[in-house]
């Protein structure tokens, strides 16, 4: 089982390959980042996401949709729960 | 040569041969019930649907209408998600004589509302789990007819008097102005829209294609949906876009209609777990609703040989202008004009005249007068041809936002929500990049510190940000700012006192 700090690597490796300018700021990414409003996510880099994660995590988010992911910790509580 | 000739040179002999235009829905579904029977024409939910269901449920559905009193041209809504029951609604609304507004099913309940009177609706059909959005439209509205997606009654036939002329359908559009409202498609404009989804590419008939957009959209409508039924194909619904790609595993599509923005995050996606995500049977890719980027077209068929196509069109056109067979030698063009169009470019923006365009705008009688002149639609879009004939989109001379993901936002629409505060002296929302070259929505306000001044709080400023990002998510998910910022000064106006808007992209 991850932790919730694997979980977080992983999930910048997500961030970089949807925007590998952008890996430099990915260093400062904690839990209560947030998607929208600090990484300048849009719907369809959050559905990149979304798909990423099951891919990358080999999971079944179920039935979420973009809009339940606001903060990276959001997307840890589901990966997280998936895991278990 | 007329433009439907130019476009045989892409398709078989027979293949093109069987290609045959039709005035009216009516006779197009006389067509593919006799052709394709026992074919399966919708996938939902793992259920599969033939062609022959379809009919019966349609004939069911348009005896419940009829139970309903309505009579010939009456316009009817339809408020569902994307689902086998949608298609049905439509279609049985549509054969009836009737008229279909296809809603956007995030409109909330008193947008509906709204909706259902600067349409002048005389019915609505709903989804079951849309019910709890029905209240205010119930309590404010109680002559409309409402009728359920599982009503049935006794099958009644197609209307048979239908006419190429008649009104057949009405989508929801911000238009080139910007102000909502709605575009009324005939029965012909919306049967040229389907046939031209079939020029220009090889394989036509008897595909498997994928649903992703939504079915309010004129491009997921008319060029997913109708020509996937027109053609015998197959038409998969996804439910839920994150698992689109479960969903291509599954169903193996031979043909995808995509915005740019999808196509380009299949094609990352592939990258990234280097596998084709869209699978191994995919043909075609149909992209429009927005730019298409020329490196998309090269890399899907060096990485993935896959061809895409890229197309132009609008709501008030059926969706489908022209369409690019001669993708790889000019791959900057949205392509050559389908048949039964005529255009002429002033100050280099396109007009249209054509059996394809809208009757007219429905709810908004300015929109019409600023629209049209001397009986040609003005597009907004700035245009060229070359030499070939071929179509290159070179700006917008209007103030709609259009996004890489096919949805288009109207500035004006979108500050009426932030100009609501009464902190808010002024605002503007604009499309602007950043250093990577992501477009985004931006907004920027001017305080009116009169009323900032009242509220008992010492970071006002920090105050003001909470109160606009409270209403930024509000907002449907497209149309929030990705980038709010106060502003210390007044913007610069016209001298009429408009703000001079930005034109950052």
């Amino acid at each position: 089982m991850l932790s919730r700090n694997e979980i977080l690597e992983k999930l910048k490796e997500i961030l970089v390959a949807m925007d590998p300018s952008k890996e430099g700021e990915l260093d400062n990414v904690n839990e209560s980042t947030r998607l929208v409003e600090d990484l300048g996510l849009m719907s369809i880099s959050l559905l990149f996401m979304v798909v990423s994660i099951e891919e990358k995590f080999n999971v079944e988010l179920g039935d979420v949709s973009v809009n339940d992911f606001v903060t990276v910790k959001d997307a840890i509580d589901h990966i997280e729960k998936c895991l278990k | 040569m007329n433009n439907r000739e130019y476009f045989a040179k892409f398709t078989d002999k027979e293949t093109f041969s069987k290609i045959v235009e039709k005035e009216t829905i009516v006779e197009m579904w006389e067509m593919v019930r006799k052709n394709y029977p026992h074919d399966v024409a919708i996938v939902d939910d793992g259920v599969s649907y033939t062609f022959s269901q379809l009919d019966e449920d349609m004939a069911s559905f348009r005896g419940a209408l009829k139970a309903l009193g309505l009579t010939k041209g009456d316009r009817v809504g339809v408020y569902s998600k994307n689902s086998y029951q949608l298609v049905k609604m439509y279609l049985a609304i549509v054969t009836s004589g009737y008229v279909a507004a296809i809603l956007p099913a995030h409109l909330d309940d008193k947008t509906l509302f709204g909706v259902s009177m600067m349409f002048s609706l005389k019915g609505l059909c709903y989804a079951e789990d849309m019910v709890d959005r029905l209240n205010v439209i119930k309590a404010m509205n109680p002559n409309l007819k409402l009728l359920s997606e599982t009503a049935k009654g006794e099958k009644v036939e197609m209307d048979k008097s239908t006419k190429g002329s008649d009104p057949a359908l009405i989508m929801f559009t911000g238009g080139t102005t910007g102000r909502s409202k709605g575009a009324l498609l005939s029965q012909e404009a919306v049967m040229q829209g389907t046939v031209n989804g079939c020029y220009g590419v090889p394989s036509v008939f008897k595909q498997r294609y994928l649903l992703i957009l939504p079915m309010s959209h004129v491009f997921g409508l008319i060029r997913n949906v109708m020509t996937s039924l027109y053609t015998g194909s197959s038409l998969y619904i996804v439910k839920n876009n994150k698992d689109m790609f479960k969903d291509i595993a599954i169903f193996k599509p031979t043909v995808l209609v995509l915005v740019p923005a999808i196509a380009e995050m299949a094609l990352n996606l592939s990258r990234q777990f280097k596998k084709n995500m869209l699978g191994e049977d995919l043909k075609y890719i149909i992209c429009g609703a927005a730019k298409v980027a020329p490196y998309l077209i090269k890399e899907y068929k060096k990485e993935l040989n896959i061809d895409l196509y890229p197309g132009y069109g609008l709501t008030e056109s059926a969706n489908l202008v022209s369409g690019n067979p001669d993708q790889f030698n000019k791959p900057d063009s949205v392509g050559y004009p389908y048949p039964h169009q005529e255009f002429k470019v002033v100050n280099n923006e396109l007009w249209i005249k054509g059996k394809n365009m809208m009757i007219g705008y429905v709810g908004d009688e300015n929109a019409n007068k600023e629209a049209y002149e001397d009986g040609w639609f003005k597009t907004g879009d700035l245009v060229r041809f070359d030499e070939d004939g071929y179509l290159y989109i070179t700006g917008r001379c209007k103030e709609i936002i259009i996004l890489s993901n096919g949805e288009n936002v109207s500035p004006q629409e979108v500050e009426v929500y932030f100009n609501a505060l009464p902190y808010v002296q002024d605002s503007q929302i604009f499309e602007d990049v950043d250093d990577s070259g992501n477009h985004f929505i931006a907004l920027e306000v001017v305080p009116r510190m009169v009323e900032l001044a009242k509220v008992d709080e010492i970071d006002k400023m920090a105050f003001l940000m909470k109160e606009l990002y409270k209403v930024n998510n509000s907002l449907v998910p497209y149309m929030r700012a990705q980038s709010i910022v106060i502003r210390d000064k007044d913007f610069d106006r016209t001298p009429a006192m408009k703000i001079l808007r930005y034109h950052k992209c």
